[in-house]
């Protein structure tokens, strides 16, 4: 979804997926991706109007594109390691 | 203006590691009320309702998720002489409670026995376990600090987890005595009355929930002109502070373990200490009980009286810092 769409919060990602994704994993999976060099975040610029928490903010890295791009080709060789 | 999320995140912060809270408590939060507020701008009561309950159970089990790296992070860089200090303490402990709980309800048990009802096993369990807890937790306490920290020396976060532990213990002792306790109590009375007699035992002091006895004290405290009612009224205000007054005693009985193993002294005064302290708690309690009932229809004189066991450990506990705090005579020289 990062890669197709532009950068996404996570509640943007679970409305996104079509609920594929959970309120209560998601950030859970995005902080591992993080760590892991896939996805890279920031918090938004502008604080929300209201006051409160500004959000968090995710984009594909580079390397994260090319790590998909590898796995769908292997997906298509391979029908096991198909999402 | 509070928001949601912003009380609970402060909680969350003693628990989870500042990685986690950035990288998933706090955009969780931002999200939560991000939603919040958009739901609160277009008037959707029914949404903004939706939205709390979504988020906060979300919050809930992310912070469930966390529990467990948070216990592991509090023992990180513990020594192995002080993991095996806990462990001792909190295993004898458990032991010692486990015999003791047994040991007290074997008499009841064996009296059930005698009578030959046909109680089962478990229905005797459920309704003994609850009742024998409270007499065997806080000497279990004492007697398992000193067992685990004999010879041990005794480190700042052996004795704040120790203390924790016993707080724990005083808490559900609390609920123990407070909801279990009643009507545990009552069963194994009726169940026992009724071998002589179909009629139900009426309750006693012992058998009353702690708003039940509070209400009832207050009220016979009404007529407290009355000699009779004023004994009532005494009895049962004695009865509710000393249940609370019991639930403290794990507590403070790990405390006087913690202060009498401070001391380099053998085995055997600590064999022989513990148990005498056990008898002039339960002397105390035993003395309490037979103070002039109608003298404490005053609330204020039943709180005293019943708090007074805990407060002679406390003063022991102090008492004993005191004199370990005492600066010692340099050894002498041979």
């Amino acid at each position: 979804l990062l890669v197709r769409e532009k950068a996404m919060y996570g509640l943007e990602l679970v409305a996104a997926s079509g609920r594929r994704l959970k309120r209560g994993t998601v950030y859970v999976t995005l902080a591992r991706m993080e760590a892991k060099g896939y996805v890279v975040s920031r918090v938004e610029r502008h604080p929300p109007p209201g006051g409160g928490l500004p959000r968090r903010i995710y984009e594909a890295t580079a390397f994260g594109r090319r790590l998909l791009r590898a796995w769908s080709q292997i997906a298509r060789l391979v029908p096991e390691f198909a999402p | 203006m509070t928001r949601p999320g912003d009380r609970l995140r402060p909680v969350a912060r003693r628990v989870c590691s500042p990685l986690a809270m950035e990288s998933v408590i706090d955009p969780t939060i931002a999200d939560l009320q991000s939603e919040y507020a958009a739901a609160t701008e277009e008037g959707r009561r029914a949404r903004r309702v939706w939205i709390l309950i979504a988020g906060y159970l979300t919050l809930s089990k992310l912070l469930a998720l966390q529990v467990p790296s948070a216990i592991r992070g509090t023992f990180e860089g513990w020594t192995r002489w002080e993991d095996g200090a806990l462990v001792r303490t909190l295993m004898g402990a458990a032991v010692m409670f486990v015999a003791l709980t047994l040991t007290i309800m074997a008499s009841p048990w064996l009296q059930v026995h005698r009578t030959r009802s046909s109680a089962s096993v478990a229905w005797l369990l459920l309704v003994l376990v609850p009742q024998a807890v409270p007499i065997a937790l806080p000497p279990t306490m004492l007697a398992g600090v000193l067992y685990g920290m004999h010879k041990r020396v005794l480190t700042p976060r052996v004795c704040r987890t120790i203390v924790l532990s016993a707080f724990v213990g005083s808490l559900a002792m609390l609920g123990d005595i407070a909801w279990a306790v009643p009507p545990a109590n009552q069963a194994f009375r009726n169940h026992v009355f009724r071998s002589v007699s179909v009629a139900r035992m009426p309750r006693g002091p012992a058998e009353l929930p702690l708003s039940t006895l509070r209400q009832q004290a207050l009220f016979a405290k009404q007529g407290a002109a009355d000699v009779r009612a004023a004994r009532i009224a005494g009895r049962l205000f004695l009865a509710f502070h000393e249940r609370l007054a019991l639930a403290a005693a794990p507590l403070l009985f790990a405390l006087l373990g913690l202060a009498a193993a401070r001391f380099r002294t053998g085995a055997g005064v600590k064999t022989v200490g513990a148990p005498l302290a056990c008898a002039a708690y339960v002397y105390t309690l035993f003395w309490v009980g037979h103070v002039e009932a109608s003298a404490l229809a005053d609330e204020r004189a039943a709180f005293a009286l019943a708090w007074l066991p805990n407060v002679s450990i406390i003063l022991t506990t102090l008492t004993l810092l005191a004199i370990h705090r005492r600066p010692q005579p340099p050894p002498e020289c041979a």
